[in-house]
């Protein structure tokens, strides 16, 4: 039964069939039609293009038979040399696109195409590789929203961004894209892809160090020194928070604490509580409060309420994690955050020589 | 118009021409699966995430924040991925996770919404931690906490990358990498000192206590003496008292002239009622800070207090420093019918406070 089913089918009409869907979703196919055996080199689709279907743009249509391509044609990894009215019709190849990863980006890259002298109605098409130069695998096309995918997408030059280019997102990080750009004026005009361009994304960056005034490596300790019923002490070594990252939303630097406040296990764990004030008017109290931001570029760094008050103004060190700084949702190169301690303690603030609290710090980048 | 009208195939049989076809059809296939399958194509949906541990050092235990904010909903599993050179326990249940104290959104600075679904990690696959989660809301900050018992930071060195993915899509819906830096052990750290030196105030409102002329009926109060005392001593303070006359027991209001005392009712501590039995007697009361008055003192009444003596005896206490802390001291006397007359009855009492540093 099975056997006679076979005997009833056209295979001629399937595999004829397959080879035009093969040809449709191949992405670079120059070879011709072809079965095991053999191979179409040459062959014409005959009169096609009129003024409804053929070729044609705002400024050109086309009337003839397009064909009489020849892959076999002399050519090198970037051009060909054909003839035929075809040729006269397709688009310029446009030079290589230029691609570059303008701020050591991860997961984006710049890409500026060339028009090729085409008009402005003409299209182009970009491709897309990363697994080899000569766009044999991991290939895709730049879709309208400026990422990747499978999608053959024909834009004008503008739309491209024109000479200012477009960023290419939703990249991998640390990976070299290859990129070749083909030009068009409508049906059978689509040039030869251009010269590929290329950058690479590097991966994603955080580096953190930690200082202060008189502490260039650890174990980093900061005293506050005496404090004095009724005044605000301030201790004399800041500390200073150096951050790095190419993360797109930038950089963020927390700290916190581990007692709340400073604590004096001799006097009875008492804690001199720590709270966003003013310690002028405070009877007692501890803190921190910025001092200055910097940044070699990227950024600028910029001190987080209640960390960027004046005078006497203190941020909590309590040991919930709290935002001291950020780099403006911008990535930074050597942000630096620095910061002094304050505190005051009132007339019945026990006697200790061993107040203290352990303040850590932590950065991310918002990637 | 037949497009292949000149193609010229060879016979073949028909059970190779169906080989050729199921051969075609899984090469259509692969190409269009191909583009989904390549590993080269990250997720742009991704708008915001970011991987925030709790310490930065070398060898510390790992626990940290996982937040994302996307533009997909399909979301399911939540997939850690740290550095290779880290510590992972693959024991999935010593990966747990809260929801408390999140993060406030770095972009906006709106409150992080609890990561729904989340839950106690379902497995561990070298470096992959999976935890599970449920649809989330396009646009919404979400934030976990996790933590990882047995699991410790690797070497120091920054940018160990790793990854945040949801699951939900094919392979993955999201998947960020990320990066962080990791210091040498105690780098990330600052210990923070100061100190509160010792401080004592004291003070006496007067120093004399005249009472004038005893009788023999009623009790004789001087006016009160404030002690004031303020320290930061820890335990507290303690203040004492002791006169020049009479024994170490029993003091007394002396009379050179007369040669005569007038002697405490009852010996140290007892306190005494100089009304019922004529005497000399030292009354404490407590006042501001609200101090412990010492029972040998702490006379019930305006007639009653205790004895006076040569030693140094405790007047009051407080076991917490004070600020302006006071005790009153009144001297009260009540003489016999037989007390000698004499106008130079006296005693010089000496009150001293210390603070229990």
């Amino acid at each position: 039964m099975r056997k006679l089913k076979f005997e009833k089918i056209n295979w001629k009409f399937i595999i004829s069939l397959n080879l035009i869907l093969f040809l449709i979703l191949s992405q670079n196919v120059f070879a011709g039609p072809q079965s095991t055996t053999y191979e179409i080199k040459d062959y014409t689709f005959g009169a096609g293009g009129n003024e409804q279907s053929g070729s044609d743009s705002t400024n050109y249509t086309l009337f003839g038979t397009v064909g009489e391509l020849d892959y076999s044609k002399l050519n090198s990894s970037n051009y060909s040399l054909g003839g035929g009215l075809s040729y006269t019709l397709k688009a310029n190849v446009p030079a290589a696109p230029t691609v570059t990863n303008v701020s050591s980006w991860y997961n984006k890259l710049k890409v500026t195409i060339d028009n090729g002298s085409n008009p402005s109605d003409a299209t182009f098409l970009i491709q897309v590789a990363s697994g080899s130069a000569d766009f044999t695998q991991d290939t895709y096309f730049i879709q309208s929203d400026n990422t990747l995918g499978a999608n053959q997408v024909w834009q004008t030059y503008t739309s491209w961004g024109g000479a200012s280019g477009f960023t290419l997102i939703g990249l991998y990080p640390g990976t070299t894209y290859y990129v070749r750009v083909a030009a068009e004026r409508g049906n059978f005009t689509q040039s030869e892809y251009s010269i590929g361009g290329s950058a690479a994304t590097i991966n994603p960056t955080l580096t953190l160090s930690l200082s202060t005034t008189s502490q260039p490596s650890p174990p980093f300790s900061v005293d506050i020194g005496n404090l004095t019923a009724g005044s605000v002490t301030t201790s004399t070594d800041k500390i200073n928070i150096t951050i790095s990252t190419n993360a797109t939303n930038g950089g963020l630097i927390y700290l916190f604490g581990t007692n709340n406040g400073l604590k004096s296990t001799t006097a009875g764990n008492y804690n001199i509580s720590s709270s966003s004030t003013d310690l002028t008017s405070a009877l007692e109290g501890y803190g921190a409060r910025g001092t200055t931001v910097t940044q070699t570029s990227g950024g600028p760094m910029q001190l987080i309420s209640p960390y960027n008050g004046a005078s006497q103004n203190v941020g909590v060190i309590d040991t919930a994690k709290r935002t001291l700084a950020d780099s403006t949702q911008t990535p930074v190169t050597n942000g630096q955050v620095s910061f002094e301690l304050k505190a005051k303690a009132k007339s019945t603030t026990p006697q200790a020589d061993d107040y203290s609290d352990i303040l850590t710090i932590v950065a991310t980048g918002s990637f | 118009m037949n497009l292949f009208s000149k193609i010229k195939m060879v016979q073949i049989k028909k059970d190779k021409q169906a080989l050729i076809s199921l051969a075609l059809n899984l090469t259509l296939l692969l190409l269009t699966l191909y583009p989904f399958l390549s590993p080269k194509k990250a997720n742009a949906t991704v708008t915001e995430s970011f991987v925030r541990f709790d310490r930065h050092a070398t060898g510390a235990a790992i626990s940290g924040t996982a937040c994302l904010k996307s533009t997909l909903t399909t979301q399911t599993n939540v997939v850690l991925v740290f550095p290779l050179d880290w510590t992972i326990s693959s024991t999935a249940s010593n990966w747990t996770v809260t929801t408390t104290n999140l993060p406030t959104d770095p972009v906006g600075g709106g409150a992080a919404t609890a990561w729904p679904g989340i839950g106690t990690a379902t497995s561990v696959t070298g470096v992959n931690v999976q935890f599970p989660g449920t649809a989330l809301a396009a646009g919404t900050f979400y934030c976990f906490n996790f933590t990882g018992a047995s699991s410790t930071i690797g070497a120091a060195g920054n940018d160990k990358v790793g990854q945040l993915k949801t699951q939900g899509g094919s392979p993955y819906t999201d998947s960020v990498n990320w990066a962080t830096s990791v210091v040498a052990s105690g780098a990330d750290q600052i210990t923070i000192s100061a100190s509160v030196s010792a401080t004592m105030t004291f003070s006496l409102s007067g120093t004399t206590i005249a009472l004038s002329t005893l009788n023999t009926s009623t009790v004789v109060s001087g006016a009160a003496i404030t002690q004031t005392v303020s320290t930061n001593a820890r335990n507290g303070w303690t203040s004492w008292i002791k006169g020049t006359q009479g024994t170490s027991t029993i003091g007394a209001l002396n009379s050179t002239a007369a040669s005569a005392d007038i002697s405490a009712p009852a010996a140290y501590p007892t306190v005494s009622d100089a009304n019922a039995t004529p005497g000399y007697v030292i009354d404490v009361n407590t006042g501001t800070g609200s101090p412990t008055v010492a029972t040998a003192y702490n006379g019930t009444d305006t007639n009653s207090g205790g004895a006076s003596t040569t030693l140094f005896r405790q007047t009051a206490t407080k076991t917490t420093p004070g600020a302006g802390d006071t005790i009153d001291i009144v001297a009260r006397a009540k003489i016999s019918s037989t007390q000698a007359a004499a106008t130079d009855y006296t005693d010089t009492l000496t009150v001293v406070a210390a603070g229990s540093f």
